[in-house]
């Protein structure tokens, strides 16, 4: 894919868009190349999206009460009918259905999770993880058109670009056709998502099954009031004991994270969780098996039982 | 409702070890069930037995599939049968020539309803179930947490980052469902036993279809470098260490 | 010969792996032990994965499956960690009543069992009669149209969790006591039953009771098999009862093998892991011969015994051996620890005090060589 001069951007959130653009016009292989935003929503954020930096916005009005998949079949089809080089969705998990419905409609593959994207001579380079955080895997695409889902990571890591402000935004106003995704919309609810953003937080505490009940993770609590850090925990936590809720998994799967003070406390260190704390700036461990993982990836650590460490140390911070 | 469950062989990532150049040595790493599909499969299991239909399995990869532990592993958790496309063609594919071997076999079965896992355990791209759907032509969903069956519509809960919907779905539809959908029962002894005499169909990719070709090549596959770690330890924790500890996170913080 | 596992042995074993680790039992059994609790909690995951009914007839609820697959699966669950006198698969007893058991007996026994809970202590040994069975003195005299036992028995396991007892007494038919005694079984809660408990060195986890039986009244039909044929019963148990314990010796020793082995390649001393060592690796390697050796002569007493060959020898010399070979496993693993190992954090600790009941318990080790030697010496002949 040696050339790249019609690229498309999409996503759940009108905030993305300037990062979107941003990366977009750095896979742009001319200078005449086109960068178009697509939107599914309301005309509310029409403002924000036409000083995004896009040369194009084609919105597809939806009102909040409508399934968004409805609307996707005509998103797809404007897409298509424009023989896109590349289309950039920052992920989400309904922009991984779409992904796949434009990809299966492109008759391509989707690369997901991209950390890093970069057009090369020999074509666009993307970067993401495999194997449950063990590795990181190159990718290129041979041939175009490229179906790229966008990390939260690559798209916060990217400022805005200057050109953004300054490029004129052509809208169009696309009526979407009856939908036909086979899906009716019963209700909708908003999820009682804890507030809680650990990406946002210098320090990071987090629990793994060192402890026995869910009473006993006040022992964390107790050192995070000290340290006024954020609690966070491994993926059995969230998910089998159902102690924390999901906003607090930490890992490949959950969040990811890089911040300056992680302290692990009753987890072994696997890599599928540490791979969302190991660019933290120190690592701290506690864990009552000399022999666990998360020794060898710790700054500093201490072997004991943490039912008697932890309040100890939590005196200690006082 | 007649059901199929997809799921995929990995390598048990536990085993992966990191060679000195940065490459991965995936070769004592076991065969095993991906952990995502284990779910789908009992989300399929549960679903044919409140509405009195059927649960069968569908998979498609190299060789190893047809190992008979691992057959034996995949039907010991409640579905009647097992289909497979087998090819080496497919050990190495990406997630778009896995769906499209998947929604080739598709057409041989008859279905109401696919599940499939959130994702791969190895590659966690969670595109085969989106992408099934699309290649198959019908209601194609994800992120579901709930299935509900009310007489001849299915209801699903699909929970995404911020709201829960509750969807109903014309069939037949794929579906991919979230790990807190269930937590996939642990096989007894009868079930294993049961499981070696339950109909395996094994087809070639030639049986179904063809594979597409790829328009993505992998460059390279490589641990992520890390960070050089003080690995100061300490291996008691009395009073003293305790202390030396918490002046380790002062000064850190 | 194959020294493979069959591919259901293994998926099995997965299973068994899963439950256990989903129950996250680690810190739990170390605070049962401590606080000297049955482990109730890990009791209940390990039926809600089916393995009690491993050995139980389908009829009864169960799944059907050979003595060797059993004492596999609890040579792995000792292994993980499980702690001894405590698994859910009650083997021992389940053969006994469906070898000598009524209808009824064996429905009620085999419920219990398929919950996993012990469906009753046996009541053998008695303060002046250990290893000297014949000297038993509980008496079980019949009047009116009853029978009513007297006597005192000791170590009796769970005593206190068991629904029955399995109560072997003198019948007062024969002079010979080896043709004298009877068993019977009866609920641990009729009137007459009074039991104390005894204060261990280790299996924290199991109560060990003397258990006092004053003119308990029992009904004909509490005779388990025939009257006088007690003893000849009693051995048939022991075969049983030997092989199936022994899986505990082989787990165990592989649970502190394990530990030790993985600290001797990270503890480090002189500036290099202790692995290192040539004395440190000499305790390894005769550490895996024993284990090796015990694990072989586990399986292949439990593959005779499914295969219908006698084991009242291989059972008497799997019991000495791997009683005596496990002790000494374990106790390298503790010294491979150090200080470490000796303190109640580590888990080696706990193995060490564990064992070493088990070259005393279902026949001293001493008794093996009485059990077997003359056993040999007629073989020889």
């Amino acid at each position: 894919m040696n050339n790249c001069k019609n690229i498309w951007v999409m996503s759940e959130a009108a905030k993305d868009y300037p990062a979107l653009c941003t990366l977009a016009r750095t896979l742009c292989t001319t200078e005449d190349a086109k960068v178009n935003a697509l939107w599914i929503g309301s005309t509310n954020d029409q403002a924000a999206l036409e000083t995004a930096g896009a040369d194009r916005l084609a919105d597809i009005e939806r009102s909040e009460e409508e399934l968004f998949e409805n609307y996707s079949g005509c998103a797809i089809g404007t897409i298509c009918g424009d023989s896109p080089d590349a289309v950039l969705l920052a992920t989400s998990k309904r922009m991984r259905l779409l992904a796949a419905q434009l990809a299966a409609a492109l008759e391509t593959r989707v690369i997901n999770d991209a950390t890093a994207l970069v057009q090369e001579e020999q074509g666009l380079l993307a970067e993401h993880m495999v194997y449950g955080g063990s590795a990181l895997r190159r990718e290129r695409v041979s041939r175009a058109p490229a179906v790229v889902l966008v990390s939260d990571s690559l798209l916060l890591a990217l400022a805005t670009d200057d050109r953004a402000t300054a490029t004129t935004t052509v809208s169009e106003r696309i009526v979407s056709p009856e939908g036909s995704s086979g899906i009716t919309l019963q209700s909708r609810k908003a999820r009682t998502v804890e507030a809680v953003n650990l990406a946002s937080v210098p320090c990071v505490i987090s629990v793994g099954r060192g402890f026995e009940k869910q009473e006993d993770l006040q022992l964390a609590q107790q050192l995070a009031d000290c340290l006024q850090a954020e609690i966070g925990c491994t993926r059995p936590i969230a998910e089998g004991m159902g102690w924390m809720s999901h906003e607090r998994y930490i890992g490949v799967s959950g969040a990811m994270l890089k911040p300056e003070l992680f302290i692990a406390v009753g987890l072994s260190g696997q890599i599928q969780h540490m791979v969302g704390a190991n660019r933290a700036r120190t690592i701290i461990a506690l864990n009552n098996d000399k022999n666990a993982p998360i020794f060898r990836q710790a700054d500093y650590g201490i072997v004991g039982d943490l039912y008697a460490v932890l309040p100890r140390l939590s005196e200690a911070l006082r | 409702m007649k059901i199929v469950a997809c799921y995929k062989i990995v390598p048990d990532a536990q085993d992966i070890a990191v060679r000195f150049d940065g490459s991965l040595d995936l070769e004592r790493s076991e065969w095993i069930i991906g952990e995502y599909d284990l779910v789908a499969i009992e989300a399929a299991t549960r679903l044919a037995e409140v509405s009195a239909g059927s649960a069968v399995l569908l998979s498609a990869g190299g060789k190893e599939l047809t190992d008979s532990k691992l057959i034996k592993s995949a039907l010991s958790r409640g579905a009647q049968e097992l289909y497979c496309v087998v090819d080496q063609a497919v050990a190495n594919a990406d997630a778009f020539q896995i769906a499209s071997v998947l929604a080739q076999a598709l057409k041989k079965l008859e279905y109401d309803l696919v599940i499939c896992g959130e994702g791969s355990s190895d590659l966690y791209a969670q595109q085969v179930g989106p992408l099934l759907g699309s290649l198959a032509g019908v209601t194609t969903i994800n992120a579901v947490s709930k299935i509900d069956i009310q007489g001849n519509a299915v209801i699903v809960e699909r929970t995404l980052e911020r709201e829960v919907e509750v969807l109903q779905l014309a069939l037949p539809a794929v579906i991919s469902v979230t790990t807190d959908i269930n937590l996939p029962r642990i096989p007894q002894l009868k079930d294993i036993l049961a499981a070696g005499k339950k109909p395996v169909t094994i087809w070639s990719v030639s049986d179904v279809g063809a594979l597409p070709p790829s328009n993505v090549q992998t460059v390279s596959t490589r641990a992520p470098s890390s960070i050089e770690r003080q690995q100061v330890i300490y291996e008691d924790a009395s009073e003293e260490n305790i202390k030396k500890l918490a002046l380790d996170i002062k000064a850190a913080r | 010969m194959d020294f493979k596992k069959t591919e259901e042995q293994e998926l099995l074993l997965e299973s068994l792996r899963t439950a256990y680790q989903r129950a996250n039992l680690e810190e739990y059994f170390k605070a049962c032990d401590r606080d000297h609790v049955f482990p109730e909690k890990a009791v209940a995951a390990m039926v809600d994965a089916g393995i009690p009914s491993l050995g139980i007839p389908e009829e009864y609820g169960g799944t059907e499956v050979d003595l060797l697959t059993q004492v596999m699966v609890a040579e792995e669950a000792y292994a993980l960690g499980w702690p001894s006198l405590c698994w859910v698969n009650y083997s021992t007893e389940v053969d006994d009543i469906l070898t000598f058991g009524n209808k009824q007996q064996q429905e009620s026994v085999l419920n219990y069992a398929l919950r996993g809970i012990k469906p009753f202590t046996l009541g053998f040994t008695e303060p002046q009669a250990g290893s000297d069975s014949a000297a038993m003195a509980t008496t079980a005299t019949k009047r009116d149209g009853k029978v009513y036992i007297n006597g005192n028995k000791t170590f009796n396991t769970s005593a206190d969790r068991a629904p029955y007892l399995l109560c072997v007494a003198r019948s007062g038919i024969n002079e010979n006591p080896y043709k004298d005694f009877s068993m019977y079984l009866f609920p641990m809660d009729r009137p007459g039953i009074s039991i104390e408990k005894l204060d261990k060195i280790g299996n924290n986890m199991c109560g060990t009771f003397e258990v006092y039986l004053k003119d308990v009244e029992c009904d004909p039909s509490d005779l388990v098999g025939e009257e006088g044929k007690g003893f000849y019963q009693l051995m048939k148990n022991f075969e049983i009862e030997r092989t199936t314990i022994c899986s505990a010796n082989v787990g165990m020793a592989r649970c502190a093998y394990d530990e030790a082995v993985r600290y001797a390649g990270q503890r480090e001393q002189f500036g290099k892991p202790i692995g290192s060592f040539q004395l440190i690796q000499e305790k390894i390697v005769d550490m895996r011969i024993k284990i090796e050796n015990m694990q072989n002569m586990l399986y292949r007493t439990a593959w005779k015994r499914d295969n219908g060959q006698s084991i009242s020898i291989d059972s008497s010399l799997l019991k000495r051996y791997t009683g005596q070979a496990a002790f000494s496993v374990i106790d390298d693993a503790l010294q491979i620890m150090g200080g470490i190992g000796y303190v109640n954090d580590c888990r080696i600790s706990r193995l060490w005090r564990d064992q070493r009941v088990y070259r005393i318990m279902a026949g001293t080790e001493e008794i093996m060589v009485h059990t077997a030697g003359r056993a040999l010496l007629k073989e020889a002949l």
